[in-house]
């Protein structure tokens, strides 16, 4: 990633963290912008793997549930120190894509939606299912990160740590599309058989970007565990996996700073309409679809276009239609 | 004994679907025979193992068939 001045979207985006972090003193609305960084991470990732690579996973809650249970299952039942149960929650999350994606990423289309699909229900179940991980009314109890003796125990000390990690996992998926690598990931997007004809293993990319992208979501799901400190198995159901895709398509396909947009917009939009009390997913569902219907490329690609519009107009030149 | 609830369609969509898939996607002898072993093998788990366990053979089913033989059982070769 190359800095072009002062003003550029990372001084920006360091800018408005500490800008929030100062304007906001509520507990409430800093635990919502927790949350907001862990689902951006978890957008993150899946878009790399959606926007860039081009494959659909509609199991991604099942990575951030197995993050999420073994950080939980470790630390309660073992007494495992958090950040070694993080780590933990990595390895497990990793191994479980590397192995569902070896045959998983054969398929394509919806035969790939639908395995993964099929994963992420199995996983939901079974964390619902099984003595040891709580059943459905989850594990409660799970500590709170700490750093060197100092605990992260409220959300205005977790949100330097979430927001802090965010930034350094943003600058790395945006060095990732950059590179060669992500040159490769938009080619197999594009056409596998021609990713192939011009050198690139893509099975392999395939198989790397969707444990990587796995990876995103576990990291996700311990942050997730040890920030509100309980954990249900509802949390990671197939609806989930849909709002995460839904945030990737909202914020924009293959856009690091739409996927920011996307998870910040799906996950204050819930906490605004409540307003409408049982109306709330209607109304949500409405919205939704008018920026869909009107913004078909996501919602940062989409005001771009808006903005260099009405520059256009405003120098008085005739916009050639898109 | 089923409960009526509003979202009661998902899991028999998805399951549907997973028949469909099974039975061989555009056969329709294939998704009547997907269908019916998903809901045998469906009741003989909940029999046999547990009932908690029983919306996870479907799902297994539907992996399995994928991975080993993704034209489903009646589909022609791809």
């Amino acid at each position: 990633v190359r800095f072009r001045g002062l003003v550029n979207p990372w001084t920006l985006f360091a800018l408005g963290v500490v800008l929030v972090r100062l304007l906001l003193r509520n507990d409430y609305h800093l635990t919502l912008i927790n949350i907001i960084g862990i689902h951006t991470l978890l957008v993150v990732g899946l878009n790399l793997l959606m926007g860039y690579a081009g494959q659909i996973s509609l199991g991604h809650a099942a990575f951030f549930g197995l993050g999420a249970y073994t950080s939980g299952i470790f630390t309660v039942s073992y007494g495992l120190n958090p950040w070694l149960a993080l780590l933990l929650g990595l390895v497990v999350a990793g191994v479980a894509a590397f192995l569902i994606g070896i045959p998983a990423l054969k398929l394509r289309g919806y035969y790939l939606a639908m395995a993964t699909l099929g994963f992420g229900i199995i996983v939901y179940i079974i964390l619902n299912q099984a003595t040891w991980t709580g059943g459905p009314s989850g594990l409660s109890g799970i500590p709170s990160l700490s750093c060197w003796g100092f605990p992260l125990n409220t959300p205005g000390r977790l949100y330097f740590l979430i927001w802090l990690l965010l930034g350094v996992i943003l600058l790395l998926s945006a060095n990732l599309v950059d590179s060669r690598v992500g040159r490769a990931l938009r080619a197999l997007h594009e056409s596998e058989l021609a990713a192939q004809s011009l050198g690139v293993d893509t099975s392999r990319l395939k198989l790397l970007i969707f444990v990587w992208s796995a990876l995103y979501a576990a990291l996700a799901g311990s942050l997730y565990a040890h920030t509100l400190n309980f954990i249900a198995p509802s949390s990671f159901n197939f609806m989930f996996s849909i709002k995460l895709v839904t945030m990737v398509v909202v914020g924009g396909m293959a856009s690091i700073w739409g996927s920011l947009l996307g998870a910040a917009t799906l996950t204050i939009l819930p906490e605004l309409l409540a307003v409408f009390h049982d109306y709330e997913i209607i109304v949500f569902g409405g919205i939704l679809m008018v920026v869909m219907i009107f913004l078909p490329r996501g919602l940062v690609r989409g005001l771009l276009d808006l903005w260099e519009y009405r520059r256009y107009k405003r120098l008085g030149g005739t916009f050639p239609v898109a | 004994l089923t409960l009526g609830v509003y979202d009661m369609g998902a899991m028999l969509g998805l399951k549907g679907f997973s028949a469909a898939i099974l039975g061989g996607l555009g056969s329709s002898l294939g998704g009547v025979l997907g269908g019916l072993v998903i809901g045998v093998a469906e009741s003989l788990a909940s029999g046999l193992v547990s009932s908690g366990y029983r919306d996870v053979v479907a799902f297994l089913i539907l992996l399995l068939v994928l991975f080993l033989r993704p034209q489903g059982i009646l589909g022609g070769a791809r």
